[in-house]
């Protein structure tokens, strides 16, 4: 009997202890009813509950919908309390697609023109140089509609760039303080989206070819997330999957009036040299030791904090912005190719030409202190060029290249007319030897050859069609206005020896221009050492 | 009388009201021969027997004489409230639709001789059923009085301030906010042709006492369209939570198609008189009857593919994407079925199912701004879910 009675007292005892806890659990959740507190949306700029969007200055009935909340872009029904929200007149009134309020870059504009938004992104379209978030109306469908197409929706009479094309406004970050913080902890990942681009898909080449556009790409559109790497929205338009062209030249005309290139061939891996976009030049498999620059016994060859040579990357828009400080990122600028100064250099900008008198910038100007070339020149944002009255390599050293030489080395117009020193250059341009479009190139060093005639056309060479003054001599002579001159280049390991066969710039060489004159060319560099890039 | 107990037993058993209304002391013999007619006259009308159907006494819902003991006994509905007359209504009922559906009390489901009876207005703290609370509206309930709460129907005495007509109306006139009422041309459920006053009774003929419950894929009548809206397909919850939307388990399922209904004069109005009704039997069709640019195909892109120009309805949830991640039936933003289905399922299919109005609106009237399912205007600040959320899983 005690056992069946002590079996019910601890049946009875459990179900009391049971109905406790289920109170107490009740008793919980009333409490704490379910929290949603974090996800990609809510984390964002425009999500966020004290800083996101907020229409109601705008139109005073979403005053009483809270900041982040979705009416504030998205009229559901095009209809809030029996008639269209503002604002709805102008370019737009009506329904617009995605159910906003208006659409395309007049929509982002409505607050990002400086008055709701402080960055005032209206005004950089109306700069000189700018993605044409203005010139296109109706191409542009929803970023998530325009993937898995092979590039089609950016293409041809499709060609376009609406604000939605770069940035993800759903998932879009605090821009912070610092536009891009240098990633010392791991450099290699420098190249990693900003907040400003987090979850925007775009694509990655399948390729690394030498020279030649990467024609395969991945999608990288997972919702939410989208691309990694910044290099890999800009690749949507500036590659092979939008522009579809076989050498990576186009046809098409940029604001700079340059002919648009392939920036996908440009910084392939599999190139001889390139900017570390894409990735580290210790990662340059096209490239041969040494991958990276090493510096001189005249100093490091790189300002901070780009000192970690060979292990860092970078974005395409460290080079490529506003001229201004605010607001940042690629969208415009009075500058051509929209080339972006730094905090310590405010008007590095210039290149391939000084700002000073319009003229290319040459290894005199260095050497010699002339045309502002310190503050102006825009590779010096980044590189050290010369440092205690020396050039950190001994090529520019040179006293033909840097001092009183006058370039080019030809006497006669094909005409036959002597050509005065006044129409030439003192010192070599830097665009003689070098690519104009910096990005890569297929031989080490950015090194462009000029010969034979149509191993590289402009814009990679640069072709000078300056008819006046210390131009002609390039322009009016055998090459067409092409500056190239080299033959044959092969990358030293120590930038302090160098001699001169490491440079083929053979004076006879056969060269057959339009009108079959004599070819320009330097006894100095007239042994084929062989080993050259090719 | 006992539950379930019909007039068809009754007159087999020989059983009427009027051996227990009209002794034959006290009455005439004409007034007895014209009440046995009466009685029998709503035996054979409420001749099928079924749980649906509204069955019992004649005397729980109807009046004869609107008078018992000198007392008026139309006088069904919640205290204090207008629709808590003292008749006499059309049809000798007791109440009109809120006098029987608004009690005004502490359950969303009254009982009345033996017959459940949904509450539109009501003050259960436990939750509302899926077509909403009225009382949302005047405040009884929830986090205060708004006209931005629900339909206003002029029954409930409270015309709507902010709206004078349907927005998205796709032609005038439609009911203007001093019109629109429970039933009938200028309200919802019935016939909407007969023109009825109050609150259109008379468009209901059929309907309660021939109810075909759970089930609804013929819709050609009152009585078996989706809560008796006619036209309207659909399957009624009728479990052990009925009128429910209670969880992914127990709900309503809503019918829809994957094409929205076109703008023409017949995809609203049919014949006899124009009547109104979705030409496709959707529920959203239903409520583009009204509500017609929110729905039709024109006026939300032109076609059935992003990118919309309205919020679409009756048109496919995407089978990939974010969308791909609603696979669980959510009671706060509900699919539609393409096919009315035998029962109820927890599952979502993205690519088959489609979403409607009512996976996002409640059809009478919530505690949120516009009949809102959930706090929409007050997301995110509110730390609470959002049921944008539902089919948008990536932008939480």
């Amino acid at each position: 009997m005690n056992k069946q009675q002590n079996s019910k007292d601890s049946i009875i005892c459990n179900v009391v202890l049971i109905g406790i806890c289920a109170i107490l659990i009740a008793f919980c959740f009333l409490l704490y009813p379910q929290k949603v507190s974090s996800g990609p949306y809510v984390d964002s700029q425009h999500g966020d509950s004290s800083r996101g969007v907020n229409r109601s200055s705008i139109d005073p009935k979403y005053n009483t919908f809270a900041t982040g909340n979705c009416g504030h872009c998205h009229e559901v029904h095009a209809s809030l309390e029996g008639s269209e929200p503002l604002p709805n007149s102008g370019v737009s009134s009506g329904p617009d697609p995605a159910a906003l309020f208006s659409y395309e870059e007049v929509f982002c504009e409505t607050c990002h023109d400086g008055s709701l938004v402080l960055r005032d992104i209206r005004m950089q379209r109306q700069k000189t140089y700018h993605h044409p978030f203005s010139e296109y109306s109706g191409r542009h469908t929803l970023s998530k509609l325009e993937s898995g197409q092979n590039g089609a929706p950016f293409r041809g009479s499709m060609r376009h760039a609406e604000c939605a094309d770069c940035h993800e406004p759903h998932y879009i970050g605090d821009p912070g303080t610092s536009y891009h913080t240098y990633n010392a902890g791991n450099p290699a990942n420098n190249n990693l989206v900003s907040n400003l681009l987090k979850g925007v898909w775009g694509v990655e080449p399948a390729t690394s070819p030498l020279w030649s556009p990467p024609t395969v790409f991945n999608e990288l559109k997972t919702v939410g997330v989208g691309s990694a790497k910044e290099y890999q929205i800009c690749y949507k338009c500036h590659s092979y999957y939008a522009l579809q062209d076989a050498d990576g030249v186009t046809t098409i005309v940029g604001p700079s009036s340059d002919s648009i290139t392939d920036q996908a061939m440009e910084f392939s891996p599999g190139n001889k040299s390139a900017h570390p976009v894409q990735v580290t030049l210790n990662n340059q498999i096209g490239s041969y030791a040494p991958r990276s620059l090493t510096n001189s016994q005249n100093g490091a060859r790189m300002r901070s904090p780009w000192t970690n040579i060979g292990t860092q990357t970078m974005w395409c828009s460290d080079c490529h912005g506003n001229d201004a400080t605010s607001p940042v990122g690629p969208h415009g600028s009075n500058k051509k190719f929209m080339l972006k100064a730094s905090t310590a250099r405010p008007n590095a900008y210039y290149w391939p030409r000084n700002n000073t008198n319009g003229l290319l910038w040459t290894l005199s100007d260095i050497k010699n202190n002339q045309n502002n070339w310190s503050s102006d020149l825009f590779c010096v944002n980044c590189h050290v060029l010369y440092s205690g009255s020396k050039f950190l390599n001994n090529v520019h050293d040179d006293s033909h290249h840097s001092n009183n030489d006058r370039w080019p080395k030809i006497d006669k117009y094909p005409n036959g007319s002597n050509i005065p020193d006044t129409d030439k250059y003192i010192g070599v341009p830097c665009v003689m030897c070098h690519v104009t479009v910096p990005h890569g190139y297929k031989r080490s060093r950015l090194i462009v050859y000029g010969r034979p005639a149509g191993d590289t056309q402009s814009p990679h060479q640069y072709k000078n069609t300056v008819t006046t003054g210390r131009d002609k001599a390039f322009s009016s002579s055998y090459h067409s206005g092409m500056m190239g001159v080299m033959t044959g280049y092969k990358k030293h390991t120590n930038p302090d020896n160098y001699d001169k066969k490491y440079c083929y710039v053979p004076n006879n060489e056969t060269y057959y221009d339009k009108t079959n004159q004599p070819r320009w060319g330097c006894s100095d560099h007239e042994t084929n050492d062989g080993g050259y890039d090719p | 009388m006992d539950k379930g107990v019909t007039g068809r037993k009754l007159l087999a058993e020989g059983k009427t009201h009027t051996r227990f209304f009209f002794p034959e002391k006290t009455g005439g013999m004409l007034m007895h021969v014209l009440c046995n007619l009466l009685v029998y006259a709503c035996i054979l009308l409420h001749s099928v027997p079924s749980d649906a159907k509204i069955t019992g006494n004649c005397s729980d819902c109807h009046t004869m004489h609107n008078s018992q003991n000198g007392t008026a006994m139309a006088t069904y509905g919640a205290d204090g409230k207008p629709w808590k007359g003292s008749g006499p209504f059309k049809f000798l009922v007791r109440g009109d639709c809120l006098g029987c559906h608004g009690m005004g009390r502490t359950s969303k489901i009254e009982t009345m001789g033996g017959n459940a009876i949904p509450q539109v207005y009501h003050t259960d703290n436990t939750g509302d059923l899926a077509g909403g609370n009225f009382a949302y509206i005047l405040g009884a309930k929830g986090t205060g009085a708004s006209d931005r709460k629900g339909h206003n129907v002029i029954d409930i005495g409270k015309i709507d301030d902010i709206l004078t007509d349907a927005p998205g109306r796709y032609h005038d006139p439609m009911a203007r906010n001093t019109e629109l009422t429970c039933a009938g041309n200028n309200g919802c459920h019935g016939w909407r042709e007969f023109n009825n006053s109050g609150s259109g009774l008379g468009s209901l003929k059929g309907a309660h006492h021939q109810n075909v419950e759970g089930k609804c894929d013929v819709a050609d009548k009152n009585q078996n369209s989706y809560r008796f809206l006619r036209g309207v397909k659909g399957l009624e919850n009728t479990g052990s939570y009925k009128w429910q939307n209670y969880n992914s388990e127990h709900h309503n399922e809503y019918y829809g198609t994957s094409t929205p209904m076109g703008s023409t004069c017949t995809d609203c109005h049919a014949a006899p008189n124009m009547y109104l009704r979705p030409s496709n039997s959707s529920i959203s069709g239903f409520c583009a009857t009204c509500h017609g640019n929110y729905h039709v195909l024109t006026g939300i892109g032109g076609d059935t593919s992003s990118p919309f120009t309205r919020h679409p309805t009756d048109v496919l949830l995407p089978a990939s994407g974010e969308y791909a991640g609603y696979t669980t039936y959510s009671t706060i933003a509900p699919v539609g079925r393409r096919t009315v289905p035998d029962s109820m399922s927890s599952s979502v299919t993205p690519g088959n199912d489609v979403v409607t109005c009512l996976s996002c609106h409640a059809a009478h009237a919530t505690d949120y701004a516009h009949l809102l399912k959930w706090d929409y205007r007050n997301w995110p600040g509110n730390g609470l879910p959002n049921g944008c959320n539902a089919c948008h899983t990536g932008k939480n």
